[in-house]
């Protein structure tokens, strides 16, 4: 039913402005909790309303901001803060290297800035996914614009106090960024077996690093890195992309 | 400018260059079988990556996270489109929730 946003005329090209900000729609719907969250975190570690909203909208991290809220809480030096920070974002070098390879080729380089200025792992999933070969910037500012809204203000609501939902609808919620994610996969996977496979192994290492004792300590966003990159690596060895594709 | 707006910009310093360098150092090549392969098989290793087991931890509950997650397959599997999965997920997660908590 709502799967089809794509336009008619140009099937090649996730084109339009309003055909990112409608595939955005669950990724704000997602955003909400963890934003609201976000702004808690950030009144609680002694931060004003103005610093919090421009760390939302600059850093437009959520791992890292609440990695970050943490170690300020704790007393961390600006330098423990600012490595945990790099260390966690790592994995978007993975991102943003397929992305370069989805973009129009004719968008230009601040243009492209931009987008992969904004990209998280929620926008970098929904573009992945969309069945078009190639992606239009309108449609990543579409994209990315939902997401970095609803987290900036959310940020904002949680400081004021306005978390303007329950408790228990709230943490209710934190499900959504998760099927939102499974929402993305199914399609891709049910028609694809080395698709699945390679989900299913990244699934495995990843629950592996974070389940062994002596791994568990480690960085969130290198093991994600690990554990897919790992995964992708088998794949690319077991299931080269070959004629077919 | 305060110390934390001063800490945001150097996070976001060390952020973008890891989102953006990349883009412009592979975009117009010509790749080998294999990396062409690596990236393509990427987002589904991402996917898997970001799922499990941080989804047991969504909600709070791993009670209430597994049923949303739950919920989120069987409404994916019926080919139910984004916005279905994520109301029923989240329903699905508040329900347990409530059970679980009685």
């Amino acid at each position: 039913m709502d799967r089809d946003f794509e336009q008619d005329n140009d099937s090649d090209t996730a084109s339009g402005f309003t055909d990112g900000l409608k595939a955005g729609v669950p990724i704000a719907i997602g955003y909400i909790p963890s934003a609201v969250a976000c702004g808690i975190l950030c009144r609680t570690a002694g931060l004003t309303a103005a610093e919090s909203v421009f760390m939302s909208f600059i850093v437009f991290a959520g791992a890292s901001q609440f990695v970050a809220l943490n170690l300020l809480l704790i007393g961390a030096g600006p330098l423990e803060i600012v490595l945990a920070t790099a260390l966690l974002n790592m994995r978007h070098i993975m991102m943003s290297s397929v992305l370069a390879r989805r973009l129009k080729p004719q968008i230009s380089a601040i243009k492209r800035v931009l987008i992969y200025f904004e990209m998280t792992d929620e926008s970098f999933s929904v573009a992945a996914m969309r069945k078009e070969p190639l992606l239009s910037s309108e449609f990543m500012f579409g994209l990315n614009i939902q997401g970095h809204f609803t987290w900036t203000f959310g940020t904002l609501a949680g400081y004021l106090g306005t978390s303007f939902l329950p408790k228990s609808v709230q943490d209710s919620m934190g499900i959504a960024i998760y099927a939102l994610f499974i929402g993305l996969l199914i399609p891709s996977v049910q028609k694809n077996r080395p698709a699945l496979i390679t989900t299913s192994i990244a699934m495995g290492l990843s629950a592996f690093i974070k389940w062994t004792p002596i791994f568990s300590s480690m960085n969130r966003g290198l093991a994600m890195m690990a554990a897919a990159g790992a995964s992708a690596l088998l794949a690319a060895a077991l299931f080269p992309l070959g004629e077919e594709q | 400018m305060t110390k934390v707006m001063l800490l945001s910009i150097l996070m976001m310093c060390v952020t973008a260059p890891s989102r953006i360098l990349p883009a412009f150092l592979l975009s117009d090549r010509k790749l080998p079988r294999f990396v062409e392969s690596f990236l393509h098989y990427i987002p589904f290793a991402i996917l898997g990556a970001l799922i499990f087991p941080d989804v047991l931890h969504a909600t709070g509950s791993a009670y209430s996270s597994a049923a949303g997650a739950m919920a989120a397959l069987l409404l994916g599997l019926s080919g139910r489109g984004i916005i279905v999965i994520l109301t029923g997920a989240i329903a699905s997660a508040f329900i347990a929730a409530q059970l679980g908590g009685m």
